[in-house]
């Protein structure tokens, strides 16, 4: 099953939605409780920048795509994944979590992602991004945006998320479809893009900067109550697509990420003995170290009419 | 404060419908008069190319704090006087000579790969002026990223000297979300912002 992209192109276009549209003093904010309130607070903030570090990367297969009609679908979706994140930062302020109106800072481990996404993000094969992205939305969209949806009482939190959600059906058809596609290149093509990635400065600091990312988050959402076995089951979605479509399975990239976010899920994999150890390294990481942070970082903002 | 929109791709036109009902004033790129616009009061103009540009340029050097918006950026290379000053304006300038010598030299029979190859100088070598242009004016790596165009790219290239300079400076800010729609009073960029504006300014 191929999808028409340029129809997903049109659709992306009807379905436009803007800040404006939600009116965010709506009755129901006080239905965070304040043993939730702490928690949530974390969790969002990790969300929102999770959403704007994925921009980031929807930003650099733009530049990719050769498909022009891809292309302008990976243009908007980086526009999708901001507004996602700016969505996702006005319930915040909606629910009194920001300190004033300034987003709030983002976990050491976002810190250090964003910088590596904003450095290497550009040189990655299509291939690679092509890959992540669709495991990432699936986790995001199939277990995290769920769970928050049934968690918070606020009726508006289900109003802005189903719209978040609508955005990323289609966010995840067409990087289904990309996987099939990748799968589908010869095979020197993989070789060629393996080689790349081998050869990148790029793949050593993968590791240092994507494992404590994504303990980080997987224990934030834990912590908050979410069980496990959704995130597994989440994750096996990822896994399907490769079982319906042997083609995907050609793809060196696909396979590795696959088994990464099986291991990720799953806490009693030995791969946590690692993670942990990371995080907790990354966790006294000198803040002073870090370089002033990408100027897209400025770009979330909770404020729907500028 | 003047807003700039310009949007290039054939898709992000259809963004634009909601212009018959704006509520400020709709005008070409070519026809606006900046003195007609009054100080505080926000300008958009949609579609990238030499008019919008040169407008964004006029607007901000009369005062008027300008965005521009350009979700699909084109090659802005130097204007090139008499003599060429800087690396940015060589290149370019040895760009237009090597496509008028290759030009002349068009009857000399040549294999096929070879005309291609040497076909493809002129548009390479402007591509490298333009990336000398942005570094030289912009310091900030996005906004630098955020100008380059797609290497897909086979528009013809502006010619300017201020833009980026201005951009640089943030008196002329860059918006390079692609525009979702227009509304009665501004324009909706795909990030889910609304940008206020009182004057739309669109491509001849
Ligand atoms: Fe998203
Ligand atoms: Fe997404």
């Amino acid at each position: 099953m191929t999808l028409d992209l340029s129809k997903t192109l049109d659709r992306v276009h009807e379905r436009q939605w803007a800040l404006a549209d939600v009116d965010w003093d709506a009755p129901g904010a006080d239905r965070i409780t304040d043993e939730q309130r702490p928690k949530l607070a974390a969790f969002m903030a990790d969300v929102a920048w999770i959403e704007q570090v994925g921009a980031r990367a929807f930003a650099a297969l733009a530049r990719k795509a050769e498909d022009p009609v891809l292309a302008d679908l990976y243009r908007y979706f980086h526009a999708e994944e901001q507004r996602h994140a700016n969505a996702e930062l006005a319930l915040m302020r909606r629910w009194d979590m920001l300190d004033g109106d300034e987003p709030p800072e983002p976990h050491i481990s976002i810190r250090l992602a964003m910088d590596w996404l904003d450095r290497y993000a550009d040189s990655l094969p299509l291939a690679v991004l092509g890959s992540a992205i669709p495991m990432l939305e699936v986790a995001l969209d199939g277990a995290l945006l769920k769970f928050l949806v049934d968690e918070i009482d606020d009726p508006l939190c289900a109003v802005v998320f189903e719209k978040v959600n609508n955005d990323e059906s289609r966010h995840l058809a067409v990087g289904f479809h990309v996987l099939e596609v990748i799968g589908r290149n010869p095979a020197h093509r993989h070789a060629i893009d393996i080689a790349k990635v081998l050869l990148s400065p790029a793949i050593f600091t993968s590791l240092p900067a994507a494992m404590p990312l994504f303990t980080n988050a997987r224990d934030n959402v834990v912590g908050m109550g979410l069980d496990e076995r959704k995130l597994y089951d989440a994750l096996a979605r990822f896994d399907k697509v490769g079982q319906r479509q042997p083609d995907v399975r050609r793809n060196p990239s696909y396979l590795v990420l696959k088994e990464f976010g099986k291991m990720v899920a799953n806490r009693s994999h030995p791969y946590h003995v690692l993670g942990d150890a990371a995080t907790r390294i990354v966790d006294h990481y000198p803040r002073r170290l870090l370089k002033s942070p990408p100027s897209w970082v400025d770009q979330l903002t909770a404020e729907p009419v500028v | 404060m003047a807003t700039i929109a310009t949007t290039g791709s054939a898709s992000g036109r259809r963004a634009l419908d909601g212009i018959v009902d704006f509520a400020g004033r709709v005008v070409g790129a070519a026809d606006l008069v900046v003195s007609d616009v009054e100080i505080g009061q926000r300008v958009a103009c949609i579609g990238v190319d030499q008019a919008t540009i040169d407008a964004a340029v006029s607007l901000v050097e009369a005062g008027h704090r300008v965005k521009v918006f350009e979700d699909d950026p084109r090659l802005v290379l130097p204007r090139v006087g008499l003599i060429p000053f800087g690396r940015a304006s060589l290149c370019a300038r040895l760009a237009g000579s090597t496509r008028l010598g290759l030009r002349a030299v068009a009857f000399v029979p040549a294999p096929g790969a070879v005309r291609r190859r040497l076909g493809r100088m002129p548009s390479v070598m402007e591509h490298r002026a333009g990336s000398l242009h942005r570094r030289r004016h912009l310091d900030d790596r996005w906004d630098r990223r955020q100008l380059t165009p797609s290497r897909f790219d086979r528009r013809t290239p502006l010619r300017d000297d201020s833009y980026y300079r201005m951009v640089d400076a943030g008196s002329c800010e860059l918006i390079s979300w692609p525009v979702a729609s227009v509304t009665t009073s501004g324009i909706r960029t795909c990030d889910g912002l609304e940008h206020r504006a009182d004057w739309i300014v669109v491509a001849p």
